[in-house]
């Protein structure tokens, strides 16, 4: 499905990505381990094509899909910081990706309704996302992503805003989001324990390279 | 007595002195001007009253302000833009450069702009040089691109520092997470990026609607005979027509439009969308790439340049040089390089003890400013005190009556000055101690600004631990928060030296012929003839300016507490 072929880069003098290569297979769970400042954000953010790789291919099935901009990849990042927009409500963050994409408004309200009550907050339609907890923001930013179909979902940190109590309790949440929606997924941490709970492969990135490429279990 | 009734005392003790002083100083003036609009009123019916001496200058300060404004947005947004996204070299001092305006007194500013566009101004001799002509070609002087001109020069500095913070500081993950859900670049921009900048937008624009609409100094020097703003139109009523309760309805007006644009103002100001929205750093800066954009910098950079460097070079320059004949001079002039109008500054030339020439303003001036010093600073100190001791509703309406005099304007504190304190003992003998009053009422709200915040910040266990250890009250004051407060004190007391130094409306009422100030001084010897007269003025400016700018280099470089590193002086003008 994804290849992702000998990628490097350099940021400020200092060498982030050293050669990356592997793949993602459909309905496949990767998750990129390593310690902060080894390139994973990096990595995802080349993938998602919000930056330019020094060198290397992203290939999505048999297309190079390296020189397409961000926003006609049709790929979904989850952001660390979830991003979402501070000046649009709940409903309207998730319906943002629908209206780039020109669906009409009709459909717009109903898959923004449907989403709404997968995520269990059908309630919180006309709220301001910057009253929302940490984990209800994640849950609309990962609605947020999923609505639009992505054909490749990254997750970037996705749990690190939470603290451990709620970590434990919303990734089994997120692990049966992550397998019904059947789609290949990268998902980023630096937390061993919650690779090896939802991943089907870990990969250990350290200095740039992937030193490991293991099935947890 | 009990502790608390002691200290409820306390409060009340410090309450006092500030209190009392803005319903003197303040309160009356402004009582006195509503009194002289109704007892002519009652007296001589509405004989001094004219429809159209108010709608005229009231439709004139709305359209040159609502012209300016726009100006100010179409050079400020781009520049605001240039600034939070681009790194090119020089953009540290061309940045430094577009701050200036903000902080120019107005006489300096129309000095600038008229040794650039004036008829004695580089422009015109240039052209008058160049294909021989006898006299000045461009006369946009005394007309209405010279205020607007003028304007934008002031304002675009607001525009720069609201919107281009705003910009630095927007999250550049909003914009991502719009490109990964299939935003184009222009529609991530215009759903994304403007919505959240639009209330610094707002922001702005009323800011600079508001002092556009207030301007006083530009329009009366920049502006011909036939051009008045509200605050122009009341200086003319009372020193051209002596019609005293008609610049009392003006001033009326003109309160109650401005301290509506203010409401406003807050309203759209005040829009937040949470931290969220901002990044503490700012990733977004690059070097211009691609042939777009470096052509965008380049033209920015030449309009700035043009904008903001020409008028103050020109100014400098033109103080250093004899171009033109002065009065009684005649045939041929020697033209070149000269200290001459410096010089002459501190020259009595006409022999006389009641001429009072540039080296009396100087000094003047810097009695007042010193006098200014001592009184905004002890009663701001006393009522940053009274407020930050008190209960918080409470304090919280004090506090906006201290900032009054910003909204109610220079002009408007002259008239009302001139009202109630032209008489003895106010004006008693050659020394008006009313005007250091009026510039010291005009520095307060910044110095409670200033000071509030720096007494906030003074953690409650400092002083418990002192008066734990023995220390008595006052001692606490003395040996904790003082010692705290010493930078606020000294960021204070610079903003009343170089606003009593550069104030001209509330001077322009209460100066006597005898005790001019610099600003009023530089205001006569422009509008007279002659090199020498015209010379001195852009020295004298020249010298205003490099001042000004010292005082506020010195102010945004300590950092105070209670505030993190940005700038201050725009904050407290703003509020934000």
């Amino acid at each position: 499905m994804l290849r992702i072929f000998d990628i490097w880069k350099t940021y400020e003098g200092r060498q982030l990505l050293a050669g990356v290569s592997f793949d993602v297979q459909e309905g496949e769970i990767v998750c990129l381990l390593g310690p902060s400042g080894s390139g994973k954000s990096t990595l995802l953010r080349i993938i998602a094509g919000l930056e330019k790789a020094d060198a290397g291919h992203v290939y999505w099935g048999n297309d190079d899909v390296t020189d397409i901009p961000a926003h006609k990849r049709g790929f979904g990042l989850m952001f660390q910081d979830y991003a979402l927009f501070p000046h649009l409500t709940v409903a309207k963050n998730i319906a943002f990706g629908l209206r780039m994409k020109k669906h009409d408004k009709v459909d717009i309200r109903r898959q923004v309704k449907l989403v709404l009550e997968s995520i269990h907050m059908q309630d919180f339609t006309d709220r301001s996302v910057t009253e929302l907890s940490g984990g209800e923001q994640q849950r609309v930013a990962l609605a947020r992503t999923l609505v639009t179909n992505p054909r490749l979902l990254m997750l970037d940190e996705p749990m690190s805003a939470l603290d451990h109590d709620l970590r434990t309790s919303l990734i089994t949440d997120l692990h049966t989001h992550l397998r019904e929606s059947r789609k290949p997924v990268i998902y980023v941490t630096h937390n061993r324990q919650e690779a090896f709970a939802l991943a089907d492969r870990v990969l250990l990135l350290r200095e740039g390279k992937i030193l490991q490429d293991a099935t947890p279990k | 007595m009990s502790d608390s009734k002691r200290s409820k005392l306390n409060i009340f003790l410090l309450w006092l002195i500030p209190i009392s002083f803005m319903l003197l100083f303040f309160c009356r003036p402004l009582l006195a001007i509503i009194r002289i609009v109704f007892s002519s009123r009652f007296s001589q019916g509405w004989a001094f009253f004219s429809w159209s001496q108010l709608t005229r200058p009231l439709f004139f300060s709305f359209q040159q302000a609502f012209l300016s404004t726009c100006l100010t947005l179409l050079v400020g947004l781009p520049a605001a833009f240039l600034f939070a996204r681009y790194d090119f070299p020089a953009r540290k001092m061309l940045r430094a450069f577009s701050l200036i305006p903000f902080i120019l007194p107005t006489v300096v500013v129309a000095a600038a702009f008229n040794t650039l566009i004036g008829p004695r101004g580089w422009i015109n001799l240039l052209l008058m040089h160049l294909f021989n002509l006898s006299t000045p070609p461009l006369s946009i002087l005394n007309k209405l691109p010279a205020i607007l001109l003028a304007h934008v020069f002031y304002n675009t500095s607001i525009v720069i520092r609201i919107v281009g913070q705003r910009l630095e500081r927007l999250n550049p993950n909003l914009i991502e997470a719009a490109y990964v859900l299939h935003a184009s670049p222009f529609q991530a921009w215009r759903s994304v990026a403007l919505p959240l900048l639009i209330p610094s937008i707002g922001g702005a624009a009323m800011l600079a609607f508001l002092f556009n609409f207030t301007s006083f100094g530009v329009v009366l020097m920049l502006g011909g005979p036939g051009y008045a703003t509200l605050e122009v139109a009341i200086y003319k009523q009372v020193f051209d027509r002596f019609n005293l309760p008609m610049a009392g309805v003006l001033a009326i007006v003109q309160l109650l439009v401005t301290w509506l644009i203010a409401i406003v103002q807050n309203r759209v100001g005040y829009t937040r969308f949470g931290n969220n929205s901002m990044a503490q750093v700012s990733p977004f800066r690059h070097r211009p790439k691609g042939r777009l954009e470096k052509t965008f910098v380049i033209m920015m950079c030449i309009l700035l340049v043009l904008l903001f460097v020409m008028p103050l070079l020109s100014l400098t320059a033109r103080s250093f040089v004899t171009l033109d004949a002065a009065r009684g001079e005649r045939g041929n002039v020697k033209t070149g390089f000269t200290f001459r109008y410096y010089t002459e500054l501190f020259r009595n030339r006409r022999d006389s003890i009641f001429y009072a020439g540039p080296l009396a303003a100087i000094q003047h001036s810097l009695l007042y400013s010193f006098i200014t010093m001592i009184i905004a600073t002890v009663i701001g100190l006393l009522a940053s005190y009274a407020i930050a001791d008190s209960r918080k509703r409470f304090s919280r309406i004090i506090e906006s009556l201290f900032m009054l005099p910003l909204g109610a304007g220079s002009v408007i504190l002259g008239l009302g000055f001139l009202l109630t304190f032209n008489h003895a003992p106010w004006t008693s003998g050659s020394f008006p101690i009313i005007l250091p009053i009026a510039h010291a009422l005009i520095a307060l709200p910044f110095v409670v600004r200033t000071m509030l915040p720096a007494i906030k910040s003074i953690p409650q266990n400092l002083r418990d631990a002192a008066s734990v250890m023995g220390a008595s009250p006052w001692r606490v004051r003395r040996e904790v928060d003082f010692p705290i407060l010493t930078r606020a004190l000294m960021v204070s007391l610079a903003f009343c030296f170089t606003i009593s130094l550069g104030e001209f409306g509330a001077s322009g009422f209460l100066a006597n012929a005898s005790t001019p100030t610099v600003p009023i001084a530089i205001f006569r010897y422009l509008s007279q003839p002659g090199a020498l007269n015209y010379g001195q003025a852009l020295a004298m400016s020249t010298l205003l300016m490099i001042t000004s700018v010292a005082g506020s280099f010195f102010i945004e470089h300590l950092r105070l507490p209670g505030k993190t590193g940005s700038p201050t002086s725009m904050k407290h003008l703003t509020g934000k």
